[in-house]
């Protein structure tokens, strides 16, 4: 090879680069990964590249009465503060997206959702909450504590530590309370170029998922259901993340009684305060449909039926039960998605309504 | 615009590229030169083309001087050496004005008690790299070692885009015959083919490795209140790691894009952190720098000529002035003069006759080079402090739980743990990471070495295409998160 056939070579690589990446995305990729502050892309479908199963939504509210993000929280008085992963921060979007503005509605609560205290883990955050005095001072009477399924175990098994303290106003200084500032993500996502590995993991995984559930790299598993239990076309199709099943090995009953006593001891210091803890554990995707998946090879996930048994002294949620009964109405989870649906955060505070008086 | 952005490489370097040597093909040399430079100042004014005018300014400004230097019979009233100094006072005050007014009055401020409000002037791109760049050309027209240029050749040595953002700062007698030799106007596929294969390098080595050491580094340096010892450690050795492979990455990219035009610019970097010593480091780190501050500074205050404590005191001087060159700051002063003592004490010990073992001498030379770079990149004194205590183990020692089972035999001296690694962006990937620049730097040879010895083969199109398409997507990566809006 000589230099100028080097250099030919690499320019025609370069322009054979461009012109993939910019086919690929206009065709497909771009439908998953633009970014649009409008519509809401499934996260199933965008990190396993699937373009074939989307549930388009929008971003939207129509509830009377809408819990505060810390940004909007100006010292107002609270019956409930909420504390959880992705559930509790909205991410399925579309319709509703947050659980709390339904218990709001419901029960014509003032509800704060409050993220983790500096690096301090979920449980770590609410204690300090509660020794600092912060939620006697704010007036709450409940702490609903949320956790995705597959991360019981990793939250409520370790570092907990019950004396944790600190200051009110470090607390407000921290969470700068007060100030007014206009809800917004933290994130501001960039916008995304048309060359971008996407497009080739776009190619490598519907190629992979010709051979496997899940690509062999992929996180999202896609397999196929018995029931029509979404509205998204083709109706069978199913996806799950990764985690729901990698997790399974966790939820043993030594594990989730190690949770269950946590739960209680913390419901014992909350007691002391007159506050009580409503625990809501979220069920996985793959665990709420896995009865329907026509694949068998997967391992149960034994979490709820280990669960619901142990003895608490704390308000349960027991969402697998209650929303299954629903399953019928289609939707319950997104399509496209991990995160449930409008219909399940609506029925979840259905649920709250018949055991929790309302605020007059 | 910056080389790492699809702009540049997919438009504006192809573009300038088939440009010229089109109207060169066509004899339209001096056309080609002129569109060269046209596309050096749409390449600077792309950032802001507010300082057009300067950059614009000053070039006629020191041409007309140099001109005037450079002649040699002088039929002025004023002096030569009048006229340098005019020349010289004025391109500091241009600097001083943009790069130090404020560093200035917010110490006379501090010292005086006074309310000066600072200007808070924007920096000019790229204004410490072509002032320095005409100060040197002034000083040789002053001594007689310029010839006469027209003024497009002096334009195209100041502007000429590759360098013209972060060097090399290159010599006007290394720039100027290239500009005017014919043989550099017909294209030469040797040097696209090798030009092309040390700007793929140089991108790869900015992008994907740089980048990736800058997430750690201002995690710790920015983004926290305190470090731990791992965290500190890993915080100042990102930083180690990314200064080094951006700008010696950029420096390649600079090398490669002018190779495309058949000019040469010198190295700038020979694998500095192989040095076993402070002044072999100086040989090997930012090579055009050392040698501007050798030649315009550090000889011209007298060298080693007049004695051993002038000597030293030449060296600590010629360093607290390069790291004021650096930024208008007092950590940037004091990391100067930590290079400056470190030369000192190296002297003394070599006038000792005392030797080191060779690998003993590498690690005392990196740590402090390491170290250093602490207070280069701290903004301010309480960073440079925070990362400093975390190192000496000052806020204790932090891992995983996952490791703490593992070393349970250290659990007295672990003060903390959580569920991940660290609580910044530390996971143990990035102390891994730090394993691998460390051998990268120590055991493989530079692209310099790399570029010498290139051939144009199969293997070599395909390891560039590889790292071309990493590199590609790597400046636009797809973040796969599960909770990618929140």
């Amino acid at each position: 090879m000589n230099y100028k056939k080097f250099a030919l070579f690499f320019l025609f690589f370069l322009i054979s680069f461009v012109t993939i990446n910019f086919l690929v995305w206009n065709l497909a990729t771009k439908h998953i990964l633009a970014r649009n502050s409008d519509y809401v892309t499934g996260d199933l479908a965008r990190i396993g590249y699937i373009t074939n199963l989307l549930h388009k939504r929008k971003n939207d509210t129509n509830l009377t009465r809408q819990h505060f993000e810390i940004n909007d929280y100006n010292f107002q008085k609270l019956e409930m503060i909420t504390l959880g992963d992705s559930f509790s921060n909205g991410a399925g979007g579309g319709l509703n997206r947050y659980y709390q503005d339904y218990i709001a509605t419901y029960q014509n609560f003032n509800i704060l959702n409050i993220k983790n205290y500096q690096q301090f883990n979920n449980m770590n955050t609410i204690l300090v909450l509660l020794n600092s005095g912060f939620l006697k001072k704010a007036g709450v009477k409940y702490v609903l504590y949320e956790s995705t399924q597959r991360k019981v175990v990793d939250r409520l098994t370790m570092n907990i530590k019950f004396d944790t303290n600190t200051t009110i106003s470090d607390i407000n200084k921290y969470y700068n309370f007060g100030e007014n500032t206009k809800s917004q993500s933290s994130l501001k996502i960039p916008k995304q170029s048309f060359i971008n590995n996407g497009n080739f993991k776009y190619i490598l995984y519907n190629l992979l998922y010709n051979f496997s559930s899940n690509a062999f790299i992929s996180k999202t598993y896609v397999t196929t259901i018995n029931k029509n239990l979404f509205s998204i076309k083709p109706y069978n199709k199913f996806l799950f993340y990764t985690k729901d099943l990698t997790s399974i090995d966790k939820n043993t009953q030594s594990n989730l009684e190690t949770v269950n006593n946590n739960l209680n001891e913390l419901s014992s210091k909350l007691k002391e305060q007159e506050i009580k803890l409503i625990f809501m554990p979220v069920v996985g995707k793959y665990d709420f449909y896995s009865q329907y998946i026509i694949d068998t090879k997967y391992n149960k996930d034994p979490f709820f039926d280990i669960f619901r048994k142990l003895k608490k002294n704390y308000i349960f949620i027991d969402t697998k039960a209650i929303l299954s009964e629903e399953i019928e109405k289609k939707d319950m989870f997104y399509a496209d998605d991990t995160h449930w649906s409008y219909k399940a955060a609506k029925t979840i505070a259905n649920y709250l309504k018949s055991l929790l008086p309302p605020e007059l | 615009m910056l080389f790492n952005s699809y702009e540049f490489i997919f438009a504006f370097l192809p573009l300038t590229f088939f440009v010229y040597f089109y109207l060169n093909s066509k004899k339209l040399t001096e056309l080609s030169k002129g569109f060269l430079v046209f596309s050096s100042l749409f390449f600077y004014s792309w950032w802001n083309i507010i300082y057009l005018p300067l950059i614009l300014g000053s070039m006629l400004f020191n041409y007309t001087i140099g001109v005037s230097l450079s002649k040699k019979t002088n039929h002025s009233k004023v002096s030569k050496k009048t006229l340098l100094s005019i020349g010289v006072i004025i391109n500091l005050l241009s600097i001083g004005y943009f790069k130090y007014s404020d560093f200035f009055i917010s110490n006379l401020n501090s010292t005086t008690g006074l309310h000066v409000e600072l200007l808070h002037l924007a920096l000019p791109l790229a204004i410490s790299f072509f002032t320095f760049q005409q100060i040197a050309y002034l000083v040789d027209s002053y001594r007689g070692e310029t010839k006469e240029y027209d003024f497009l050749n002096y334009a195209l040595f100041v502007t000429f885009f590759p360098q013209l953002i972060a060097g090399p700062i290159v010599h006007h007698k290394e720039m100027m015959p290239q500009f005017a030799n014919i043989r550099n106007k017909a294209k030469s596929y040797r040097n696209i083919a090798t030009g092309l294969f040390i700007f793929s390098i140089g991108l790869f080595k900015k992008v994907v490795i740089a980048d990736t050491f800058a997430l750690w580094a201002t995690a710790g340096f920015d983004n926290s209140v305190s470090l731990t010892f791992f965290e500190a450690w890993a915080t100042s050795l990102s930083y180690t790691f990314q200064l080094y492979f951006d700008f010696s990455g950029y420096t390649d990219m600079a090398i490669g894009a002018a190779l495309l035009f058949n000019i040469k610019l010198p190295i700038n970097f020979n694998s500095p952190y192989k040095a076993r010593d402070i002044q072999d480091f100086w040989r090997r780190w930012h090579i055009t720098l050392s040698r501007f501050l050798r030649d315009y500074i550090y000889i011209p205050l007298g060298g080693n000529r007049k004695g051993k404590y002038r000597t030293y005191y030449n060296l600590m001087a010629t360093f607290i002035l390069g790291g004021l060159w650096h930024g208008a700051g007092w950590t940037f002063i004091f990391w100067g003069a930590l290079h400056g003592i470190a030369l000192v004490i190296y002297r003394l010990w070599k006038a000792f006759g005392f030797t080191m073992n060779r690998y003993l001498a590498w690690f005392i030379t990196f740590n402090f080079v390491n170290i250093a770079w602490v207070f280069f990149r701290a903004k301010e004194w309480g960073d440079a402090s925070k990362v400093l205590f975390g190192m000496v183990g000052g806020n204790g020692v932090m891992v995983s739980d996952k490791t703490l089972y593992k070393l349970n035999f250290l659990r007295d001296f672990i003060t903390n743990h959580t569920e991940s690694f660290g609580r910044l962006q530390f996971g143990t990937s990035t102390f891994i990471w730090c394993i691998v620049g460390v051998f990268v730097v120590t055991k493989l040879q530079n692209s310099t070495n790399i570029s010498k010895n290139f051939k144009p083969n199969y293997k070599n199109l395909l390891f560039i295409s590889t790292i071309v398409i990493y590199t590609m997507f790597d400046m636009n990566k797809v973040s796969e998160f599960l909770y990618f809006n929140f």
